[in-house]
């Protein structure tokens, strides 16, 4: 026997075979492709960040996204190419903007409902999808995945998502530091209190808020510096609201605020100033966030 | 006729320009109903269309209680505000806006209501009792109730700093692109407030000439001052429901259409008024929603910038 006959023969009895399982191949594609092109087609603007986020996660680029202040270069690298709207209070985006983009679906949050209305006038669906805890971060990112026909890709997100949380919370220590987390609008400091997107991740990252439990309907309050002084903070978070610009402003400020100065935090310098949006708008990057956290303000304790 | 021409070129405007650009002849044409393309036919008709008549109600609404209020009171410098109107229409939106943003909805028929409350507690304070319908009275009632309704707006606003942003767009005053719906439920007290003022204008007219006078005419001065205030506070507060606090508009419209005019008669104050108020505030906001398109600015400022210049230019020239 020569090497070529040991080499497989052309077997025709095999054709039919083949052709039919290239047939069912092609038909498969033929079927999934119209609908993985209608889901990447489907004209959708994403005014919160945490749903163009999600939308770019699960494969679908919305048309537009709402403009972010603060973005975190991952966030950056997941809009490039999509162009942003403008938003301004109360709408949000501007009205004439969105009749003329004529999106079909607009994804965004409870803080534009003064728009809603003109919205739905323009014949526009209106589906808030932004959680204000971590915990509504699966529901939302579902409820996204369903309106854009893409269930099974956010249930597999979900876990991702799961599975990222649980390792970089592992390894918390029992001691947790005191956090002061405080939003800077201005001179006027306010506290994050527990039910804040900041508050709960700092407590998911392993910080104790010196808030302790106190809640209300908006996440922050302003806090008598008694309170800080008594309370007395290993750690200071501020945030910034506005532009990175307020960054140095703010941050004179609180170090130079004299009734701060006793407390442990400015004695050992652990007074950071965040200089991104993580702690104040909900993301998907909820594993990394905490990690960032973790590494940047509390020291992986 | 120049107030009537200045109102019709700011509807004009209004229509024709926006943060995105529709062809002139697109937007006549959807207004006579032919066929444009969807998206122009939409910004027009759902977007355009009902904000300038919003604005030109509103101001309407306002300059007509201004020139209501100054006769009734015999004050040049009253306004909504000496009434309680604008402290308590204040109050009710913050309310909805701080505590309620789930029910946003609510937020026209609570500025309504809290501003007609206001109202009711300086009339019955300043109406009733020994010595009631005097001036002096019912102006520092409305000067306390407007206090109290201050204070409780800036009560709620120090409770909830972080919810304050959307409800800074309503205090300056703006309006909002919502369509027919803010309409749709205040137009009855804008129709009753203004034929109210429309009964008013003669008897005004008579009370000018001084309570004696009036009384010795026939006319009842304490009756003409109470309707006519009340008739002030029925359009400011639904036009504070629509576009927030514009109080400036009631105060210096009836001044600037006095010294334009030359007369003090209501038979041509009250509706001159209404029309200056009309083309001043569409004006104002087409410059508002235009200037830094697409974001929208409140009409607020953009009013007092148009307004101011020509008021004051026009006491300087009077005196």
């Amino acid at each position: 026997m020569t090497t070529a006959d040991a080499r497989p023969q052309f077997r025709p009895n095999r054709v039919p075979g083949l052709a039919m399982l290239l047939c069912a191949l092609l038909a498969a594609f033929a079927l999934m492709a119209p609908q993985a092109d209608a889901a990447k087609k489907q004209r959708i603007v994403a005014v919160s960040p945490f749903a163009a986020q999600t939308m770019v996660q699960l494969g679908v680029k919305p048309i537009r996204v709402g403009q972010t202040i603060g973005t975190t270069p991952r966030q950056r690298q997941m809009f490039r190419g999509i162009g942003q709207l403008t938003l301004t209070h109360p709408n949000g985006p501007n009205l004439e903007v969105m009749a003329k983009l004529k999106p079909k679906l607009v994804f965004t949050s409870n803080q534009w409902k003064a728009g809603f209305s003109a919205l739905r006038q323009l014949g526009i669906k209106v589906v808030v999808a932004d959680p204000t805890s971590p915990n509504g971060v699966y529901k939302n990112v579902l409820k996204i995945g369903r309106y854009i026909g893409r269930t099974k890709q956010a249930r597999k997100l979900n876990t991702r998502i799961r599975k990222q949380v649980r390792s970089a919370t592992k390894g918390i220590s029992g001691t947790r530091d005191k956090v002061l987390v405080v939003l800077g609008i201005g001179r006027t400091a306010m506290a994050f209190l527990g039910n804040s997107w900041g508050g709960q991740l700092i407590k998911m990252s392993g910080g104790q808020l010196v808030t302790g439990g106190a809640t209300n309907s908006g996440g922050f309050a302003r806090i008598s510096d008694e309170v800080v002084v008594a309370e007395n903070p290993d750690r200071i978070i501020v945030v910034p609201h506005g532009t990175s610009q307020d960054i140095d402003e703010v941050k004179g400020y609180i170090l130079n605020n004299d009734a701060w100065k006793t407390t442990t935090a400015w004695k050992n310098g652990d007074v950071d100033v965040s200089v991104d949006n993580r702690l104040l708008q909900a993301g998907t990057d909820l594993g990394a966030t905490i990690k960032y956290i973790r590494a940047k303000y509390l020291e992986n304790r | 006729m120049a107030t009537l021409i200045a109102l019709l070129a700011a509807t004009c405007a209004s229509l024709a320009l926006g943060a995105v650009h529709v062809p002139l002849g697109d937007v006549i044409d959807t207004l006579l109903g032919k066929q444009v393309p969807e998206a122009s036919k939409q910004i027009v008709e759902v977007l355009r269309l009902p904000r300038t008549v919003e604005a030109i109600v509103v101001g309407a609404a306002l300059g007509v209680a201004g020139a209501c209020l100054q006769g009734a009171l015999n004050n040049p410098l009253a306004s909504p505000d000496v009434i309680g109107v604008t402290g308590g229409a204040g109050f009710g939106a913050m309310l909805i806006i701080l505590l309620y943003p789930s029910s946003l909805t609510l937020l026209p028929v609570s500025a309504l209501a809290f501003g007609l409350l206001a109202a009711f507690m300086v009339f019955l304070i300043g109406f009733t009792g020994r010595g009631g319908g005097n001036i002096t009275r019912i102006i520092l009632a409305g000067i306390a109730v407007a206090a109290l309704f201050s204070a409780g707006t800036a009560g709620l606003m120090s409770a909830y700093p972080d919810r304050v942003p959307n409800g800074i767009f309503f205090l300056v005053g703006g309006l909002t692109s919502t369509g027919w719906d803010t309409l749709e439920t205040v137009w009855p007290y804008f129709a009753v407030g203004f034929v109210l003022a429309a009964f008013m204008i003669r008897p005004l007219d008579k009370l000018m000439l001084g309570d004696d006078v009036a009384a010795s005419l026939g006319s009842r001065p304490r009756l003409i001052r109470l309707i006519a205030a009340l008739a002030a506070a029925v359009l400011a507060a639904a036009a504070a429901s629509v576009a927030g606090l514009l109080t400036f508009l009631g105060l210096v419209i009836p001044h600037l259409i006095r010294l334009l005019g030359g007369s003090k008669s209501h038979t041509f104050v009250i509706p001159v008024s209404a029309l200056a108020g009309a083309a001043l505030l569409t004006g104002a906001d087409t410059l508002a929603r235009t200037i830094a398109a697409p974001v929208e600015m409140p009409v607020g400022p953009f009013l007092v910038l148009l307004g101011v210049p020509l008021f004051l230019w026009l006491l300087r020239k009077a005196v």
